[in-house]
């Protein structure tokens, strides 16, 4: 065995980390290379002086104190913990699809009532700024008129509508008696950012006075 | 907590223990207890292990404030993955493995930071009790000063190389035991310590040649 060989064994050779085959030849070369005998004893020598780097003896306030910082450091982690238990995945989805739910229904729900509630004030002749009567519409009004199947299809005809279909007078929609009725064609709302090539077009069923007042604008 | 962990921590109390050796299972109920959620007996496995773990993290970071803040780290790790010991496992290679991560992460975050001056820091602060007595100071400069140098010398080598030379040559663990910790193959880390060893050899002979005493 050359000694280019040995000399990329002798660094395992030194820690006993040779197989036997590679230690017998390492040692068989050793036995008659001088150099490689030198090449030996300079890696025991440096690994030597490696091992005395001693490990620092802390003493015993500075040890008490690692164990107070970490046993604090602990106290704090189990309520983490503890929540990351308690709220498994299934249950997290359960409450987002909950809040999505109550926030769909939430959506749905607050333009009738509004829209409720501007009937009743209507009816009983409440003042109420969003029922002007002077306030025409600038878009199309689809009339919901009574005989019709169309319009809000919310509400049940009232009585004194009623009445006005069994006259032979021209057809009086309720919106021109109740304009909270008037609904608009979808608005095209348009909004550019401040990347021109992006344009945020929105298409808003609205309302007459929505159509309106955006038109103002 | 329960009757054996009580039991246990009296034992400890009375100060007459000594910290197990690898392999030994005088802790195994501690480890048990703590998983558990005893976290009386999971201090009681700090006491056992801390020196260790703060020796290793030192070897391994050559700074003792780093040192710390890895040891630190790594037992709160090991508390957060306590459950998934097995009782079949060595834990003291278990939690080895943690503290090289921990240390290995630790030196990512401070890459910047030069460490190569941290030993003369190190034995120099208040902390250690090695310090010679005023009739040695030579001594102790001499000793100093070589500290630095091997801390130097370590710092030659790669994050890898330095965990395998550490782990085999001065926490004396075997090649097996080395790469399973680093999660490599033993032909890995024989060619990591291989190469450490020649780089370490060369910087001796370096600083020999310049009049270092070793």
């Amino acid at each position: 065995m050359n000694c280019r060989r040995v000399e990329k064994l002798i660094p395992l050779f030194v820690g006993n980390d040779l197989d036997e085959d590679d230690l017998a030849l390492v040692k068989a070369h050793a036995g008659y290379c001088a150099d490689c005998r030198i090449s030996i004893k300079q890696y025991e020598q440096s690994r030597q002086w490696l091992r005395g780097l001693e490990a620092p003896e802390l003493d015993g306030a500075v040890l008490s104190q690692f164990r107070r910082d970490i046993v604090e450091r602990l106290d704090d982690r189990p309520r983490r913990f503890t929540f990351s238990l308690h709220i498994n995945s299934l249950e997290a989805a359960f409450v987002a699809v909950l809040l999505l739910l109550t926030l769909i229904a939430g959506l749905i729900y607050f333009p009738r009532t509004r829209s409720a509630a501007q009937l009743a004030e209507q009816e009983l002749g409440l003042p109420s700024p969003s029922l002007q009567s002077d306030r025409e519409p600038e878009a199309p009004a689809v009339h919901a008129v009574i005989h019709g199947a169309h319009g809000t299809g919310r509400r049940r005809p009232h009585n004194s509508e009623r009445e006005l279909v069994s006259t032979n007078e021209p057809p009086e929609s309720i919106e021109d008696r109740m304009p909270s009725l008037r609904t608009a064609a979808p608005v095209r709302i348009e909004i550019q950012t401040a990347d021109p090539s992006i344009r945020i077009i929105w298409f808003a069923a609205g309302s007459a006075d929505l159509s309106k007042s955006i038109s103002e604008e | 907590m329960t009757s054996e962990a009580a039991e246990i921590t009296l034992m400890i109390d009375s100060r007459d223990f000594r910290e197990p050796q690898p392999g030994e299972s005088s802790y195994a109920p501690l480890i048990a207890a703590a998983k558990a959620g005893d976290s009386e007996a999971f201090e009681r496995l700090i006491v056992f292990f801390h020196r260790k773990v703060l020796t290793t993290a030192w070897r391994l970071l050559g700074n003792e404030e780093d040192a710390r803040d890895a040891a630190q780290e790594a037992f709160l790790r090991a508390f957060k993955y306590l459950r998934t010991f097995k009782s079949d496992q060595d834990f003291s290679g278990w939690l080895y493995r943690i503290v090289v991560n921990a240390c290995r992460d630790l030196a990512r975050k401070d890459r910047h930071r030069e460490h190569t001056t941290s030993i003369d820091a190190l034995t120099e602060g208040s902390s250690i009790e090695s310090i010679p007595s005023e009739d040695d100071q030579e001594a102790a400069a001499i000793r100093s000063q070589n500290m630095a140098m091997i801390s130097q010398a370590l710092n030659t080598l790669s994050d890898k190389e330095r965990a395998a030379l550490v782990l085999r040559d001065l926490e004396g663990l075997s090649t097996e035991e080395v790469a399973r910790i680093l999660g490599s193959s033993q032909a890995t880390v024989r060619s990591q310590i291989s190469s450490a060893r020649t780089k370490i050899k060369l910087y001796h002979e370096r600083i020999t040649r310049r009049g270092w005493r070793s």
